[in-house]
């Protein structure tokens, strides 16, 4: 079944179509909720309120083709709703969370690379909060410019300009961080020297 | 900059952002959950609730008795500030829960039992979210706590028994206790009990004079936000202790039959 017919489906009352459509989107929502507010216990709340508001809500929306921009646009609202009200409280559960990560790597170049990553997503994590829903939307969810606008509700121009100065902030951050890693790379082969 | 250092740029972010979402895996039973608050909604009220309502009226108990603990006067003048705690049925585990289960949903490991020896045994198990507002309503800190419901043969309807448990330090937990607590020591650990008249009242509710003296002494709890905007007065007893770093309490609203020593044992078979 299409997910235009599984919107149909579900604007007629039908629970196991919200049920097929949110295995297509639990994870790319779900994921995307992490990435916006860096809470896995807070995108439970999020991905689970906006599948009831989904439900809730899909009579609204008049061209099933468009789902996944409409479904994204509450998406992000609850989103930005849960993350500015976390910035204001103690992140107890992220602590937690950071607990629970495992880190495992064996060879020093996988721990170097995945050191980047984590230091390229602490510079993503600074963005305020727009300019990382963009960067998250574009790359993480491939969405283009023209569906990014319709998310966020606003013009086109806008995305571009939030995408360019996102990207130059983590551009120079990136610099930086390549600096370190040779720097440490040098460090490292004249250890081994 | 050139081009292919661009490129790379595009795929470093990415990259990043993938590492990242690695780490996030979507929980089971995530639509079982949802559907069974869209049916639970459709059947109850006819209408859509958001989740994060304070729904519970042992919310409030809670709450209150913490608020107690930290200021009274803000419970008592206004709705905005004090400790808001908020739980949803969608969380709700029905099978006496493991302690890695415990500590992946709350964080912590708290002592807890199945069963007491008075005959009360394990419901449910549920985290509550609790926020500490200012006098603006702000949020300024969150944290989870642990929540474990008992009922017995014959419970009724609006009976709870519950035990919740918190990391806090020993200076929030010792700092200002209800004034009509009195304490006994088991093992090492200091059991404060309290019995008071609990007051669910909904939102904008303005105390009498009466009621802030009783609240004044610690023979009155007023917990705002009460489902359909009824006021509704129950009795309550509670024990609390501090342990390992973490705050217990037990509380019991209309159990009527239990007596302070009863409440007391109950406290000394989680302390073991």
């Amino acid at each position: 079944m299409s997910e235009e017919e599984l919107v149909i489906k579900i604007q007629s009352g039908d629970m196991n179509a919200l049920g097929e459509l949110f295995e297509i989107y639990k994870n790319e929502s779900f994921k995307y909720s992490y990435l916006i507010t860096g809470s896995k216990y807070t995108s439970e709340d999020i991905v689970q309120e906006a599948f009831i508001s989904c439900y809730k809500n899909i009579k609204s929306l008049k061209n099933p083709e468009f789902f996944k921009s409409w479904f994204f646009k509450m998406l992000t609202r609850i989103a930005w709703r849960y993350a500015k009200k976390d910035k204001k409280s103690l992140p107890v559960d992220n602590i937690f969370e950071k607990l629970d990560e495992k880190n495992i790597d064996t060879s020093i170049e996988q721990y170097l690379r995945k050191e980047q990553n984590n230091n390229l997503y602490a510079e993503i994590e600074k963005l305020d909060l727009k300019q990382k829903t963009v960067i998250v939307l574009y790359y993480f969810n491939g969405l283009t410019v023209s569906e990014i606008a319709k998310v966020m509700g606003c013009f086109e121009g806008t995305v571009k300009s939030r995408l360019h100065s996102a990207r130059k902030k983590l551009k120079s951050s990136l610099i930086k961080c390549n600096d370190e890693y040779n720097h440490r790379n040098l460090k490292r082969v004249g250890l081994d020297g | 900059m050139d081009k292919n250092f661009d490129e790379n740029i595009d795929q470093k972010i990415r990259e990043a952002l993938i590492h990242k979402a690695d780490d996030a895996s979507n929980p089971e039973n995530m639509f079982f959950r949802i559907r069974n608050e869209i049916l639970k909604d459709k059947d109850n009220k006819g209408v859509f609730t958001m989740k994060h309502k304070l729904l519970n009226p042992k919310t409030f108990i809670i709450a209150g008795m913490v608020i107690i603990a930290t200021t009274v006067t803000c419970v008592a003048a206004t709705n905005l500030s004090g400790i808001f705690g908020s739980s949803s049925h969608l969380t709700e585990i029905r099978t006496f829960p493991s302690k890695d289960k415990v500590n992946e949903t709350v964080g912590f490991t708290p002592k807890y039992v199945e069963s007491f020896n008075n005959g009360f045994k394990f419901d449910t198990f549920n985290y509550v979210n609790n926020e500490v507002r200012n006098e603006k309503g702000d949020a300024t800190e969150k944290y989870k706590s642990a929540d474990f419901d008992y009922k017995k043969d014959g419970s009724k309807k609006g009976q709870i028994l519950s035990m919740s448990a918190e990391k806090t330090d020993d200076k929030s937990f010792y700092g200002n206790m209800p004034k009509n607590a009195s304490e006994v020591e088991y093992n090492g650990v200091k059991i404060i009990y309290t019995s008071s008249q609990y007051k669910s009242v909904p939102e904008g509710y303005k105390p009498t004079d009466e009621e802030k003296d009783l609240q004044d002494k610690g023979l009155l709890e007023i917990g705002y936000g009460s489902e359909k905007d009824e006021i509704k007065v129950s009795q309550n007893q509670s024990v609390m202790w501090y342990e390992d770093g973490l705050s217990y309490c037990i509380i019991n609203m209309d159990y009527t039959e239990l007596s302070k020593d009863d409440m007391i044992n109950m406290a000394k078979e989680v302390i073991g």
